[in-house]
This record gives C-alpha cells, structure tokens and sequence, in this order.
C-alpha cells in the first residue's frame, strides 16, 4: 500500500522495541464500577468489578479472540483498553508505551495505531455524513489536506472491497455489509497497528458475515494488522483467532491456541460452552453429549467466593469455595481451575 | 409419531399497504406441520419468515391483503374473522416471541399474566385453581421457587427465565401447535442450550407441533425434522432437516451452509454469497436469487422457478439437478 498522505503513518515500529515482544500488552486490568446506592443515598452496594485483574498479550500479526456471555465483562474491557473509560489499575501497554493515564494530546497520537470497529454499523456511522467524508475525517484530525484526504479515501474504499461510487453515498443508503465495509475501512485510515473488533459481525446476515470476515482475514495478511476479536459466536472465533480467551464475570478463566482450546478445554465453563454452541450439522448435534448448565450467571456485584464459576459448575468441591483459582501457565494454555478437565474431555 | 396434518397452508401470500401501492413480502408459500413434529422456517432478515407466521396468528394489521389456505385442525385460518378462528388461537395455537421482555407486561406480576393466559380460554374456573395452575406451569419450565416467583416482576428476572415464563403462557391451554419466532435469539449461549432443551421436552411430552422461525442454522439441526428455506418471501428449498443440510439443492442453501464458520473440522475460507438480498419493492425479474447466483443461467432470469420435487426433498431451481456434486464436509472433529 503507497502511503499517499506523506507523514509517517506507515513507519515500521520504534526502533527500541524488540520484535518479540507483544505490541498490546494488558496487565492486571481492573475495572469497577460504583454500585448502586438507595434513593437516599444509603444502602450502598459493592462496587462491580467488571474486568477483574485480566491480563494477556497480543503479537504482531495476531488475533486474539475474546469470547464470553453477555455481562462478563469482554466489552467493558474493550472500552478500558482504547481508553473510553478510565481504568481502576493495571496497565495497557502498546508498542511499549503505557496508555493508563496518558494525557489526552498523547492519547490522541497513540490512538493512530489502535482503532476500533463497533458491533453496529448503523449507530456507529454519523447518518448525514457521507461515505468519503466519514472515512477521512480521522486523516482530518491528523491535519491531512483536501486531495490527499480524498485519495486516501479512494483507496481506502478499494480495500475494504466497495467501489468509488460509494464514496458519495449516505449510510443509509448501503446495506448491513457495505455499512460494516465502511466502519472497516474508517479504522484503517490512519494505518493502525492494532483493531479492536467487538462484535464486528453480529448484526449481519449470515450470507453477509462471511463476505466480512473473509475481508477481515485478508486485510490482516496484506496489512499485518493484529486483532483483538470480540465476540460471543465460538464458531466465527474459532474461524478467525489463532488464540482464544474466555472471560467469566470479569475474569479470564482460560486462554489457549485456537486448536487446543476447541479440542481440549481444560475450564469447565469452557467445555459447558462449547458444547452449548449448536452444530449446523444435524446427525452430529444430535449425537453428542450435552452440558446444559443450570442457572444464571450469579450477578458481578456480589459474586461467589472462591471460584466464580463454582455454583454453576458440575465438578465444583470443597476447596472452589474456599480459594480462588489463579490463573496459571502449563505449556501454551493458561487456565484457573482446580479440577481441570484434561484427559476425560476427548475429541 | 402419527402423520396427522397439524397445519397445512397452501399458496400463501401476503401483501403489505405501502405508499408505493401493495408490495408482496409472502409469495405463495406451501408447507405442513404434522403432529409432533418441528418444523423449521430459516432465512434472512426480511425474507418472509416472520411475516409467514404471523399471518396464521392473525397478528397482521387489517390492511394487509392476504390469499392462499391456512387450514388448522380443519379449520381455514385465512380470510375468515369472528370467534371462531380467535378461539383457536392462543389456545389450540400459541406463539413464542423473540424478546420475552416486549411480549410480558412489566408493570404486571409474573403470575397474574400466566393466569391470565389460563383464564382467557377458561372463564369458568376458580382463581384459587388458575393460581395452581400457573405455579405449576411456572414449575413445568423449571423456574425455581415458583410460588415465590408468583408475585415478581419481570424485570426481577434474567432474560432465560423471562422466556421460561412466555413458554410456560404458551402452553397454558395444551396447545397443537406452538409457534417460536427466535425463541432463543436474544439469549445467552449457555441460556439458549436451556431454553432449546425445554422446548425439545415440551415437544416430546406434549405431543405439539412447533413452528420454529430462526436463522440460525445450528439450532435448525438440533431441533427440527423438517426445514423450509425462505429467500425474498418464497420457500426455495423445502425437506427433512437431514437431506437439506448434506444434499442441499438450491444454491442458496449451499450458500448459506457455506458460510457458517464451523465449531469442528478443517478451517476453510468461507463462502462468500456476495450480493445482498433483494428488498420486496424491486424483485429481480426471474429468479429472485439469479443476480448472487455463482450458477446463474439466461433462463434464470427471465423464467421464475417454481418449488418441485428434486430426489427426495423440494427445490425452487432450475438448475438443481445439474448442479455440481455437493461436497461432503469434513465432519470429524
């Protein structure tokens, strides 16, 4: 890709940071929200801990998935890492440089290799701009001038696969698919390293998911981006990650390569859902051996002790109440449970 | 199993008021639910789908124009008013909605709207026996505590157990047929391998037929035994859940099952249909799939293929029969 706006937004990566090391690298995030308080003010609750000490890395050229139900943080967690909330401790580091409590004008510069893609294109497009306007006005930011804007824009839209014609349409005028294009191609206007994808497929048609993830994937391999891919879908993580993390409650509780996590989960939440996914594939979903897990998630303003996961779980003991599993190494997989499940889960 | 025809619509289509004159959105659409038996309706948003089903409702406004047969229990569902046909519905007839937190009534306790479904078909029976009722429907849906869930609020209820509640309203009144428009859509994953298990239960104990309208395929392959294709308001593909999903014959269901990022097996580029659907006010002359079709021919788009019977299930293609073998998927894991 020629660089067409003259400054150095494709510069390869400071020169002092070492090619091993991650480029988004989060340790011990913690995220809390004050809880709720009665109409008097009295009765305050606990606050609720929606990420809860999280930590992991994400390499050049990586995509790591996210999945986890609804509440468990995954989203919130996103929000903490492009700085849209303010965390409550831990670190973001990106390409070597801390984000937690940078100053807003440095940020701002930070900001250029880490961009985002929201699950719903229609909320996240302004409705009466138009497509070329909408993907150059983070070059606008950058003090990029008129034309090279709007060459920019010409071949940022021939990235993300839609024509040239549909730079001077409104996005209500594009379908579900060509309005995620957009969003896509917006991100990638100011040549990040690093994008964040929460939920970036959810809202499509499944005849038109697949045409963006496959976007996705190319622009990853010609572009060398790294992912952070949000989402509750396993199949679609499964299909794009070459590394999986699965939240519970505001915590990570198992984070594996791609293959192993899918054949061999070693949390118990992990197997339960897995094998709540259903198979588009009639004779094998009605072989298999179902967990159905009884009961809610319990509420983050007052989760369990111990294990968080242990009043849901079918192999919870004594101890998963009275210590809470770390969050440990073994080879490629890290996982935080005290009865792993390891050779009785078979493939 | 018996083999009785629960449900038979035939040639059903809808048309809508619109500024722009009437639009069809339903376009002569056959299908049979049996007894006990899962039928699945699958397609895209704005396919039809929804639409289908809630004609046989009755859920349409009145300016909708709708032709075709709909005969339930021997009785024409279609352009016929009056009690009759009201009786049957919510009672012999009932339907599952999408989002539990529209279909109850907030400000109304969870209880008295299940009662409510028991004594609206029921007007002679005593409150203290519709209570009873209720609390064992709420128990019948496993919803823990029921009598002192009896008294709760929805919003004092997690999304799964809202639809406990909308199901256990549903088959208040025993009925034969339950329809479920995305019954676990807005649901967890987790929370929908419940939801999806109560109702393959409610199935088998009851002895209903159900309507499932979903687009996802996965669920489809659980639950049903027949599946329905819709594309832009017509059924292009039509037969049991096990031929459709290994020997689709329309292109568009290929497509479709191309498409899904799979759990299992080898990972492979995705199929990329390409395209969108159309909208109901600019049908493409022909085959409303032609314009995305990787195996369009002339004829295609000029001739409008009708629903016909391709080896053992139903195809609406031309071309079904030549088609390229379809590939058996890698399904090991």
């Amino acid at each position: 890709m020629t660089d067409l706006s003259g400054t150095d937004l494709t510069q390869p990566p400071s020169p002092d940071a070492q090619p091993d090391a991650p480029l988004l690298s989060v340790r011990r995030l913690v995220k809390e929200y004050p809880g709720a308080s009665g109409f008097w003010g009295t009765g305050r609750q606990n606050p609720i801990r929606a990420v809860a000490d999280v930590s992991f890395d994400i390499h050049r050229g990586e995509t790591l998935g996210l999945v986890g139900e609804s509440g468990c943080g995954k989203s919130t967690l996103a929000k903490c890492i492009l700085g849209l909330v303010d965390v409550t401790s831990g670190d973001v580091t990106l390409d070597g440089v801390n984000l937690v409590g940078l100053a807003e004008e440095d940020m701002r510069l930070q900001r250029r290799k880490l961009q985002v893609v929201f699950q719903d294109p229609s909320a996240s497009l302004h409705p009466r701009m138009r497509v070329a306007e909408i993907v150059s006005e983070p070059l606008r930011l950058l003090g990029m001038s008129g034309a090279q804007r709007m060459a920019r824009a010409r071949e940022l839209i021939t990235l993300v696969r839609l024509n040239q014609e549909h730079l001077e349409r409104f996005p209500h005028q594009l379908s579900g698919g060509q309005r995620q294009r957009v969003g896509i191609a917006r991100a990638l206007a100011v040549s990040p390293r690093v994008i964040l994808l929460d939920e970036p497929v959810s809202a499509l048609d499944v005849s038109i998911q697949a045409g963006v993830l496959n976007l996705l994937g190319d622009l990853q391999q010609t572009l060398q981006l790294s992912y952070l891919f949000v989402a509750h879908n396993l199949s679609t993580v499964r299909h794009v990650c070459q590394r999986v993390a699965v939240m519970y409650l505001g915590k990570i509780v198992e984070v594996a390569p791609r293959d192993e996590l899918f054949s061999r989960p070693r949390h118990p939440y992990t197997h339960a859902l897995l094998s709540a996914v259903p198979l588009p594939d009639p004779k094998r979903d009605r072989a298999r051996e179902r967990i159905v897990l009884q009961g809610d998630p319990p509420s983050p303003a007052n989760p369990p002790n111990g294990c968080y996961f242990r009043t849901r779980c079918w192999k919870a003991t004594e101890i998963c109440a009275k210590s809470e599993p770390q969050l440990v190494r073994h080879g490629d997989v890290s996982y935080a449970c005290h009865h792993p499940l390891v050779d009785e889960v078979g493939d | 199993m018996t083999s009785e025809n629960l449900l038979d619509v035939r040639d059903l289509t809808i048309a809508f008021r619109t500024p722009r004159g009437y639009v069809e959105a339903v376009r002569g659409v056959d299908f049979v639910i049996r007894r006990g038996e899962v039928m699945s309706l699958v397609g895209e948003s704005g396919s039809g789908k929804s639409v289908t089903m809630r004609a046989l409702m009755g859920l349409l406004p009145e300016t909708t124009r709708i032709s075709g047969s709909a005969r339930f229990l021997g009785q024409e569902l279609i352009q016929k008013s009056g009690r009759g046909v009201h009786g049957l519905r919510g009672a012999r007839m009932s339907m599952i909605f999408q989002d539990p937190m529209t279909a109850l009534n907030p400000v109304m306790a969870i209880g008295a709207q299940v009662a409510e479904a028991i004594r609206i078909h029921n007007r002679s029976i005593s409150r203290q026996e519709v209570r009873d009722r209720a609390v064992k429907l709420l128990r019948d849906v496993a919803i823990p505590f029921p009598e002192q869930r009896f008294d709760q609020y929805p919003h004092q209820f997690s999304g799964g157990m809202r639809q406990r509640v909308v199901i256990a309203m549903a088959i208040a009144n025993r009925p034969d047929l339950i329809i479920a428009d995305e019954p676990t859509t807005a649901l967890d994953v987790t929370v929908q391998a419940q939801i999806l298990e109560l109702l393959r239960n409610l199935c088998a104990e009851y002895h209903v037929g159900l309507a499932l309208i979903t687009h996802d395929l996965g669920v489809v392959a659980g639950m049903a035994q027949s599946i329905s294709v819709m594309y832009a308001g017509a059924i292009v593909e039509r037969g049991s859940v096990e031929e459709v999903f290994y020997n689709p014959s329309h292109p568009y269901t290929r497509g479709l099952l191309g498409a899904l990022p799979h759990l299992t097996g080898r990972i492979e580029r995705l199929v990329d249909i390409g395209g969108n659907p159309p909208t109901i006010f600019a049908l493409p002359e022909g085959c409303a799939f032609s314009p995305r079709c990787a195996f369009v021919q002339p004829r295609c788009r000029v001739e409008r293929p009708l629903l016909r019977q391709v080896r053992s299930a139903y195809a609406a293609c031309h071309f079904a029969e030549t088609l390229p073998a379809y590939p058996v998927q890698e399904m090991q894991a």
